[in-house]
């Protein structure tokens, strides 16, 4: 009996090996990643130099959004291996996390270019980590032909210079070569909107008053007191075309401002919505709001007073960047009472997103792993109208199978100043501006109620305001917020033949194989391929689906962005507040004791770090004083 | 009673007291030496440093890399802690001033160890006391059959790895669209329907509750194997002097486990003050700074931040947390192995 057990055993061990190692193909393919990763390096190679291109190019890799697995740099790489023999190049992945980065720096054993972003750059530019480019873009592209775009400038290539150029350390030197760009945008269930009869909002007040509307889920009151039927094929819904006519049913239609379904795709829609019983109006996450949405609604409330606390004009950047404050300006602006509790701009900014995350989803973790929300699932379920998304989005929505609805891709409104409530008194903007349910607690004592609105702003403490305008609003239209996606940094590892920049052979190559990859038909088919990203370099096609990006491109680019620029511990500290605050967790009084502190820390390491002198500031502050005397909402110096 | 231990690599039987003799510290065996020997109290005999160098040298390359890898970074710690120190960066020597500026002034020292204890403290309530019950439970089965499935039956989940029973926690079952908030929409309490984890009110309190019913087979056998030693003639002993149920179980049972429980005590106090994964992988300690520790901040300013100085000067205020607990927890936490041992 026991050989009978003990076969039994030694048959379920076999079986579980091989359920554990089953055969696999093996995949011949050159754009294997094993054999991306393990490329012979030839004998005649004299230079070797190391690459991450990115995850999104990596070849061999198979992102979501690609369709095949992905080997457009491993063309590139061949063909500047064909045409310079004694140079190899090797494939490196990379970790993401910023400790891989650091430790490899560190030990100068990171790839030689690296794709890494400006924030984990900026960080580190004083350690002598990265390469300063600025003397190679201002140089011309030695493969460029003449007359082409980069013969004269490598610069010259790129074809969105702000933020191309808005890249550059606060050492004002240039580490990142922005090889394409990304977008943010707000992606919407089109169908959705046509139901509900309405245009894509160009203000702010009809956008909130959109979104309110789409949280009311009018498909839903319409459906309890209507009974109408599904269908599903097309001779379905002529057969339901005639109920239009029925005045009952077009009569609630109308009363609740919304379309008769007409196709396949909007009865889909309309029971869909029907049936939730919440729909949530805009899909966003604390990430989002922490970085683009700050940006965003920072520009609109302090566009205008731009002239008056615009202190530095970069000579080379100004141009492009047209008023841009950098580091140094909001370190400088901060000692002034700027972004403080003291600043009434800055209040309003937290303010208004308070009102915008009314429509929101309830959950802002932008972590599905960590109970947040899964913004594109939501989207694509229809439990989401709105989502705030980017071009990275695109090619997933498109080839989606699950998509069943019509979707375009908008961006925020603006926002529409009401600077005239500023020189009423407290007591007409109480009586004929604030709705009655909106009164300030404690509320303003009589002798207050006779200061103008700017006055008391100013002296006393924020009042209550209607959720849809803003006293100090530009009335720009909203800028640009997305910007460089792949970035290429030279690591300290690239001239480590000799440990001089100046006389390293290695670097030399490294520098023209960045040169090399620019020129647009070695560009095309890596962006292309994997198109999340929108091309930065001339005479390279975009892919249709991501031409609405390319509109918000053109925008002027961001007053200034406070994510990433100043040290991590800010960001760290400014986004978990945020958060905090937007999930009614702390008071925006509680949340703005934070954020000064914050600030006020971040600048003081900045001031430190960089040794900052403002004897030229306060010289030209004083010269702008004029200016900012004609200005609404300038902080003034009484603790609020 | 007598028990099988192996000393000098020989066989013996001992009982109770002279295993205890044994393991008194080397100044109290001293006094019994020159005793003539007896059943009770066998001769030791001491080897010389000679005669087990050999030994002393097979040990030698794991103690080494014990130091380069344990000990030496513990020390960097504690010397970086008076720098202000990035890696790649320049060193400062600052003295007291990270301490003083985590305990002063850093906005969140005081809300991490208050969320630190606040966790800590449900973990011992609840490791302390839920498997010791099932451990009981079990070893009260009259089948060994039955007490063997169990045992496995609690043993098994133990094989998935924690990180994918959180994240199964964190989005399954407390996510936004999770099990709780379909289950309340459902219900037609769609209003109470949040994120868990998102909230301010409920992050805390919705970590404390990740792995309900915190059945966990590791301490349910640790427990079980102590509930094993316990000498039956002691449960009849107990049922004598008419002990039975829980006060058999509160009185016998629970002062012979101690040793288990002060075992599981530390292990779950220690991994409550350095320990940060749960958070790092749910919540990242946000909303704000809620569901924070000092861990977790302690491996941002490190690794995010690059303030190695101060990260190190807040791991060596864990240290020091855990080392006088641990003091705390020998002085006065004794089980019954220690009072015998006085």
């Amino acid at each position: 009996m026991p050989i009978f057990t003990y076969t039994f055993r030694v048959l379920l061990l076999i079986g579980a090996a091989y359920l554990l190692w089953p055969p696999q193909e093996e995949d011949v393919a050159d754009n294997s990643l094993e054999r991306v990763l393990n490329r012979p390096v030839p004998a005649q190679a004299k230079i070797v130099f190391e690459f991450f291109p990115g995850n999104d190019y990596m070849p061999g890799l198979l992102p979501p959004t690609a369709t095949e697995k992905l080997r457009g740099f491993l063309d590139v790489a061949e063909a500047f291996e064909a045409r310079f023999p004694d140079t190899a190049i090797r494939f490196r992945q990379a970790s993401a996390g910023r400790e891989w980065v650091v430790t490899q720096l560190a030990g100068g054993t990171a790839p030689d270019i690296l794709s890494t972003n400006v924030e984990d750059v900026w960080q580190d530019v004083h350690k002598g980590w990265y390469l300063p480019l600025d003397e190679y873009l201002e140089a011309p592209n030695s493969f460029v032909a003449e007359g082409a775009p980069g013969a004269e400038q490598w610069w010259d290539q790129f074809i969105y210079q702000a933020i191309s150029r808005g890249k550059a350390a606060p050492d004002g030197k240039m580490y990142n070569l922005t090889y394409n760009m990304v977008e943010t945008g707000i992606l919407y269930n089109k169908t959705a909107l046509d139901l509900l009869r309405v245009d894509y909002p160009e203000t702010w007040a009809e956008m909130m008053t959109m979104l309110e509307r789409i949280q009311a889920n009018p498909f839903a009151q319409l459906m309890a007191e209507l009974n109408l039927p599904f269908p599903r094929t097309p001779e379905e819904v002529v057969e339901a075309a005639h109920l239009a006519t029925n005045p009952n049913i077009a009569g609630t239609f109308n009363r609740q401002g919304i379309k008769y379904p007409e196709t396949v795709r909007e009865w889909h829609t309309f029971h869909t919505l029907a049936q939730r019983s919440s729909v949530v109006p805009m899909l966003t996450n604390a990430g989002s709001i922490a970085d683009w949405g700050t940006d965003l609604l920072f520009d609109q409330l302090y566009y205008n007073i731009l002239p008056g606390i615009d202190l530095k004009q970069d000579p080379k950047r100004e141009p492009y960047l047209e008023g841009y404050l950098d580091w140094d300006e909001i370190c400088f602006l901060n000692q002034k009472g700027f972004f403080t509790k003291r600043d009434p701009r800055y209040w309003e900014l937290y303010r208004l997103l308070k009102e915008w995350r009314r429509t929101w989803n309830k959950s802002l973790s932008g972590d599905a792993r960590r109970g947040g929300t899964d913004l594109y699932k939501e989207f694509i379920n229809q439990r989401g109208i709105m989502m705030w998304g980017g071009s990275w989005h695109v090619n997933r929505l498109i080839n989606d199978p699950d998509m069943d609805f019509d979707w375009d891709v908008g961006y925020l409104p603006r926002i529409e100043p009401s600077a005239e409530w500023l020189k009423m008194t407290v007591q007409d903007f109480l009586d004929t501006v604030l709705p009655p349910n909106q009164r300030p607690d404690p509320p303003v004592s009589s002798l207050d109620m006779a200061r103008t609105v700017d006055q008391y702003l100013r002296y006393v403490g924020p009042l209550p305001m209607p959720r849809d305008k803003s006293l100090y609003a530009s009335d720009v239209d909203m800028c640009v917020i997305g910007g460089a996606a792949i970035q290429y940094t030279v690591t300290n590892s690239a001239f480590n033949d000799t440990g001089d920049p100046k006389t390293s052979k290695k670097l030399e190559r490294v520098i023209q194989f960045l040169q090399f990859a620019t020129l647009p038909e070695y560009s095309d088919p890596v962006v292309n391929e994997n198109p999340v990203h929108i091309p930065n370099i001339h005479g390279v096609p975009i892919t249709r689906v991501l031409e609405p990006f390319t509109r918000i491109l053109e925008r002027r680019y961001t007053t200034t962005k406070w994510m990433f620029t100043f040290d991590n511990r800010y960001n760290r500290v400014y986004e978990r507040m945020l958060l905090l605050y937007l999930e009614d967790g702390i008071t925006l009084d509680e949340f703005m004791d934070w954020q000064t502190d914050n600030l006020a820390a971040a600048a003081q390491t900045i001031i430190q770090r960089k040794k900052l002198n403002f004897d030229g500031f306060e010289k030209r502050w004083k010269e702008l004083a004029p200016l900012r005397a004609e200005m609404t909402g300038i902080p003034e110096f009484v603790d609020r | 009673m007598l028990i099988d231990r192996f000393v000098d690599g020989k066989a013996h039987n001992y009982t109770r007291q002279s295993l205890s003799q044994i393991t008194k510290p080397r100044s109290a065996r001293i006094v019994s030496r020159g005793r003539t020997p007896s059943p009770n109290h066998p001769m030791q005999t001491y080897p010389t440093l000679r005669s087990s160098l050999s030994l002393y040298l097979l040990v030698l390359p794991t103690l080494f890399l014990l130091a380069i890898f344990s000990f030496v970074p513990v020390m960097m710690a504690f010397y970086n802690s008076f720098y202000e120190y990035e890696v790649g960066g320049e060193r400062t020597w600052v003295g007291f001033q990270n301490y003083i500026d985590y305990l002063t002034a850093d906005p969140t020292a005081m809300v991490s160890f208050v969320n630190m204890a606040l966790l800590t403290l449900m973990a011992i309530v609840i490791r302390l006391t839920i498997p010791l019950v099932v451990a009981k439970l079990i070893h009260t089965l009259p089948n060994e059959r039955h007490r063997y499935l169990y045992r496995l039956a609690f043993l098994i989940p133990t094989v998935v790895p924690v990180v994918a029973v959180q994240l199964i926690w964190g989005s399954l079952i407390l996510g936004e669209t999770g099990l709780i908030n379909t289950l309340l929409e459902n219900l037609g309490y769609e209003d109470l329907a949040h994120g868990w984890l998102s909230d301010p009110n409920t992050a805390l309190i919705a970590l404390a509750c990740i792995g309900f019913p915190w059945i966990t087979g590791f301490e349910v056998l640790i427990y079980y194997a102590g509930l094993s030693n316990i000498p039956e003639s002691v449960h009849e002993a107990a049922q004598l002097d008419s002990a039975t149920g829980i006060k058999k179980f509160l009185l016998i049972d629970v002062p012979l486990v101690l040793s288990q429980i002060k075992l599981i005590f530390m292990l779950v106090l220690i991994n409550g003050i350095q320990g940060f994964e749960l958070i790092f992988i749910l919540t990242q300690g946000g909303p704000g700074f809620e569901t924070y520790v000092p861990g977790l901040w302690m491996y941002e300013n490190a690794f995010s931040f690059q303030k190695m100085g101060y990260a190190s000067s807040i791991g060596v205020i864990l240290f020091v947390v855990i080392f006088m607990l641990t003091l705390l927890n020998m002085k006065y936490f004794k089980s019954a192995e220690d009072m015998q041992g006085q």
